[in-house]
């Protein structure tokens, strides 16, 4: 079961743009966007999973800025992947203010397959990078 | 449904007058009859200005450089919350609620 710091917060408090870090200590990525889903009808609506990436961003955005953020995210993704990416909420261990610690590591997460690539493709090719 | 379909919009009340807009979704823990947790969205916190909240300075007990949380408390002074039980409609960026402005209470974190 997750472990919540407080009883009663609002998602600029705990939840959005908090660091997502795995079960090894290791950065997984930020929330960006949360989904909630209405249990049954005249229900008030509870969350269901933590959303990150460009494709969850670019909505919050909005405008025309938010729509290309949440185009390129889309170009970007593996085309095996969903979009944005879903962390649900069963995966949670803890919440506090500073970050959001997850019951899996990183790897398994789709939200980490474009970091992933990143550190490869890119920033592992800049001299200096990996010490 | 998203939060950023949420966060944005603009509320009105039972009599077409501007509450202010969404800038914060408040949450309770509730516990299931299996023992369960669910997190739910009890409130949508609205007003004129967000950007108070959104750095914390809506809270009492938040310190800063002067002149930051006093203009900030200023600005916040008006937010609304709005108990999701009174949501009515929701038709981005629009959403329309069935009390009247007078009828709601001050966001959770005026007056702490």
């Amino acid at each position: 079961m997750t472990r919540w710091d407080e009883d009663e917060f609002t998602a600029n408090d705990l939840l959005l743009d908090r660091e997502l870090i795995d079960s090894r200590g290791m950065p997984a990525g930020r929330v960006d966007d949360l989904e909630l889903t209405v249990p049954g009808p005249g229900e008030p609506p509870v969350l269901t999973a933590l959303l990150c990436g460009p494709t969850a961003f670019g909505p919050r955005l909005g405008g025309r800025l938010g729509t290309w953020w949440q185009a390129i995210g889309r170009r970007l993704r593996p085309v095996t992947d969903s979009y944005p990416n879903r962390i649900v909420v069963e995966l949670v261990d803890h919440v506090d203010r500073l970050e959001i610690t997850l019951l899996t590591p990183r790897e398994n997460l789709d939200s980490y397959r474009f970091r992933q690539w990143a550190e490869e493709k890119v920033i592992g090719r800049i001299p200096g990078s990996t010490k | 449904m998203r939060t950023s379909e949420l966060i944005g919009c603009q509320v009105y009340d039972a009599e077409g007058q501007a509450v202010g807009t969404v800038h914060d979704l408040h949450f309770r823990l509730r516990v299931q009859p299996d023992g369960s947790q669910v997190c739910q969205l009890d409130a949508l916190e609205c007003g004129g200005i967000g950007l108070g909240h959104r750095l914390g300075y809506g809270e009492h007990a938040m310190s800063g450089p002067w002149p930051f949380p006093q203009l900030f408390r200023y600005l916040a002074r008006r937010s609304l919350a709005v108990p999701w039980s009174q949501v009515t409609a929701v038709n981005r960026p629009r959403i329309a609620v069935s009390a009247r402005r007078d009828q709601l209470r001050p966001a959770r974190r005026a007056g702490k």
